[in-house]
């Protein structure tokens, strides 16, 4: 498929990273589901990733393997994050008995 | 051998390591280990075979002789590239690495052997063997690597294998803190290193030994004099390295508590390879290091205030590897003060003999002390003559090398030090060649003092030991035995490897009564020939000066000798209950131990007095204020206030989070753009 002359353009592909940006902050923000929450988080992290992998095929050079280095990394430490934030997780579960994200505030509102 | 196999060399002891390892890992559950014989067999077979492949590449190495600079080389990859900066990780065997290659693989190789016996009842056998092979590995990479970053990986392995073996019974806390201290004074030293390196890559361009040597080879007089304080800078910065490692004033404090590891890991590590790796290092950059005279004073100076601090503080010891190790510490000393001088070639000459000597001494202590069931202070030995036939034969032999006493091992390499000590290229200003000259004359006489004083104690003198002891005496097994034999007639024979008796089938001498110099030549030669000359043309016939040397260097030899034999042969005054502490008392503990006060005092309390300044300036008064501030605000502007700012939900401070984010974003691209 010759992908210059469809639709996915530079632009189309950085306009749905942000997009999917977009829909992860949202679903981090408004859902009231902590494991929703991390899946939120997730998706905002592999917006980056597609960002980047765009990136990589529009710019010349070095710019373009930092491209498609940086997701490796990133890739990685949210392997790392996913576990360490699941066990947080299930630990807030078990002393709260809710997966209510509002359950954990303990400030004086 | 060809040179596409150079890799085999490190890659062998570092596939028994891992080995061993396993093995070691796989039988931890078991309460008797993995097996020994399997452990015992791939820990000697691997160093045996480097040694065997050390051994075809110095021999392909001396036919290549026509060539102007000899050497087997393999890359193996690009370590790094970058602007003007291309590594590979290069591996080189010339003919001053096929040297220190064909001692520690062979040295290494007969003291695993003799580990097999000493440690073999010991429950972490295979974990030991697989440290000490993890340590030929890195020695070897060490002396191999064609440029400083690859002997910079071998330099932090030895040094962490020095540590884990140090601290090998580390249920004895003085034992793991023996290893700290060696560790972090190691540390100390690794930065001049790297420092120097930085430094000598400002200069040359390059971190390839070829091309360093060759930068300072070619370099005119300007460049020279254009560069010198960088250059100055450069060889205090590795020397200070070396001193870390091969113990010498101020770094030297380490190598005494290193003792602390089992004793065939003081004969391998702190006698025979790693130590040495500081005098190795000097002369493989002697052609930066005769650039700069103040370099070579500072080497010069610091070799000869810590040969005779050692020998002098080797007199006052009663554990008898405390006793060893001061003497290690000292003919450390002797080789810088010939490096220092200029003679890197008699230097790594005495590198060479000491390795023998040093590793027959320590390990036959081991045997005495393995026979007396872990008794170490030599007050409580005597008399062992009998028991011990093997150690006292081992002990002798490197007794009789070390002392200088003629045709043994030290009696050619020390003379050679004392020779170019006379003849001396040192520039402080004035001739000091005389002077120098004597303190290495007396020096060598108080060798003689202690370490007879040494072998007195241990077989000469009237038995001390208990009864109960001496009734059950452990032998000395085969495993022993053969490395105590071999190394000990070797502490006889060495020193013919300068004329060149034992290696004359490697070529024949060019050079007729100086094979290992001619040897040596095309490395540290143009760096002496530039000292000769600065000298002002005194490189002439030193054959009378030689002679007169060897004859004043035998007699104070005998001399010390016989002083040692007259005041210790009758023991001790007093022989302390067992289990004493064998730890010096009195004047003479409290100046050896003087390093220690100093270190606490110029490095230990000002960290303390540090770490409380900050304590008290920046946690109790500044954050402390700034936080009774904020407070006494908020209390101030009432609690609705302060609470309007505070959100508790998490979704509510993450979505606030991103807003700030997003409009900082906004900021920078905003001022971007315009």
């Amino acid at each position: 498929m010759d992908t210059e002359t469809s639709l996915m353009t530079p632009a189309a592909v950085q306009v749905l990273a942000a997009m999917l940006f977009g829909l992860g902050l949202t679903v981090a923000v408004i859902r009231r589901n902590i494991f929703i929450v991390l899946m939120g988080i997730e998706l905002m992290l592999n917006a980056v990733n597609l960002s980047f992998v765009g990136f990589s095929r529009t710019l010349a050079g070095d710019a373009s393997l930092l491209g498609m280095l940086a997701p490796l990394f990133t890739i990685a430490i949210a392997a790392a994050e996913a576990c360490v934030g699941l066990a947080m997780v299930i630990l807030l579960v078990r002393g709260k008995d809710s997966i209510d994200a509002d359950a954990f505030s303990a400030m004086k509102e | 051998m060809d040179s596409s196999l150079l890799w085999l060399i490190p890659a062998l002891p570092l596939f028994g390591a891992i080995l061993n390892g396993s093995l070691s890992l796989a039988g931890s559950k078991d309460s008797y280990g993995p097996p020994r014989g399997i452990v015992a067999t791939f820990a000697v077979l691997m160093p045996a075979l480097s040694f065997a492949l050390s051994v075809a590449a110095a021999a392909q190495l001396g036919g290549l002789g026509g060539e102007a600079a000899p050497a087997l080389r393999q890359d193996l990859f690009t370590w790094f590239a970058g602007d003007g900066l291309n590594l590979s990780f290069g591996l080189t065997i010339d003919r001053l690495s096929s040297l220190m290659l064909l001692f520690v693989t062979g040295i290494g190789t007969l003291i695993h052997l003799y580990s097999v016996g000493y440690m073999g009842e010991d429950r972490g056998f295979a974990r030991f063997m697989s440290y000490l092979n993890l340590f030929m590995t890195a020695m070897i990479i060490l002396v191999m690597g064609s440029s400083l970053p690859v002997t910079f990986l071998g330099w932090e392995g030895v040094g962490l294998c020095s540590y884990l073996l140090i601290g090998f019974w580390h249920k004895t806390p003085e034992y793991a803190d023996a290893a700290r201290k060696a560790f972090i004074y190691n540390r100390v030293g690794d930065l001049g290193f790297l420092l120097g390196a930085f430094a000598l890559f400002q200069i040359t361009g390059s971190l390839d030994y070829a091309a360093i040597s060759e930068w300072f080879r070619t370099a005119d007089a300007g460049a020279l004099a254009s560069a010198h304080n960088w250059i100055t800078a450069a060889c205090v910065l590795i020397f200070l390295g070396c001193a870390g490692k091969s113990a010498q004033i101020p770094l030297q404090a380490w190598l005494p508590d290193a003792m602390a590891g089992p004793t065939p890991v003081s004969a391998l590590i702190h006698a025979a390879t790693m130590v040495t790796a500081g005098v190795y290092l000097v002369a493989r950059l002697s052609d930066a290091f005769v650039s700069s005279p103040e370099a070579m004073a500072v080497v010069f100076v610091i070799g000869c205030a810590t040969a005779v601090w050692g020998a002098v503080a080797g007199l006052v010891q009663n554990d008898v590897k405390k006793a060893l190790a001061y003497s290690t510490v000292s003919q450390l000393g002797f080789m810088f003060m010939a490096a220092g001088c200029g003679a890197f070639d008699v230097a790594l000459f005495h590198v060479f003999t000491h390795a023998f000597f040093k590793a027959a001494l320590f390990l036959s202590a081991g045997a005495v002390i393995h026979g007396l069931h872990h008794e170490q202070d030599m007050r409580r030995m005597g008399g062992l003559r009998k028991n011990l036939p093997i150690a006292y034969l081992a002990m002798f032999y490197g007794w009789w090398a070390i002392t200088g006493l003629p045709f043994a091992a030290g009696f050619f390499s020390k003379d050679l030090i004392l020779e170019r000590a006379f003849a001396g290229h040192v520039h402080l200003g004035f001739n000091i060649a005389p002077l120098v000259g004597a303190i290495a004359l007396a020096t060598a006489g108080l060798t003689a003092v202690y370490m007879t004083r040494v072998i007195t104690l241990v077989f000469w003198s009237p038995s001390r030991v208990d009864p109960e002891v001496k009734a059950h005496v452990h032998g000395t097994p085969i495993t022993m035995a053969i490395p105590l034999l071999v190394l000990g007639i070797g502490s006889l024979i060495a020193g013919f490897a300068w004329v060149g008796l034992p290696m004359g089938w490697m070529g024949v001498p060019e050079n007729g009564m100086a094979f290992l110099a001619s040897w040596l030549s095309p490395v540290v030669g143009p760096a002496q020939e530039v000292l000769a000359k600065a000298g002002g043309g005194e490189h002439g016939d030193h054959s009378a000066l030689a002679v007169g040397v060897a004859i004043t260097g035998s007699l104070v030899a005998a001399v010390g000798s016989l002083i040692g034999w007259w005041i210790w042969r009758k023991g001790p005054k007093t022989v302390p209950a067992a289990g004493t502490s064998t730890v010096p008392t009195g004047f003479g503990g409290g100046w050896t131990f003087g390093f220690d006060k100093a270190a606490d005092w110029v490095v230990v309390k000002p960290v303390i007095v540090v770490a409380y300044g900050l304590y008290w300036v920046v946690e109790l008064a500044i954050l402390g204020v700034a936080g009774w501030v904020a407070a006494a605000g908020s209390r101030a502007l009432g609690d609705g206030y302060a609470l309007a700012l505070q959100r508790s939900r998490l979704r509510t401070s993450l979505a606030l989070a991103m807003l700030g984010l997003a409009a900082a974003v906004a900021a920078l691209i905003f001022f971007a753009v315009n």
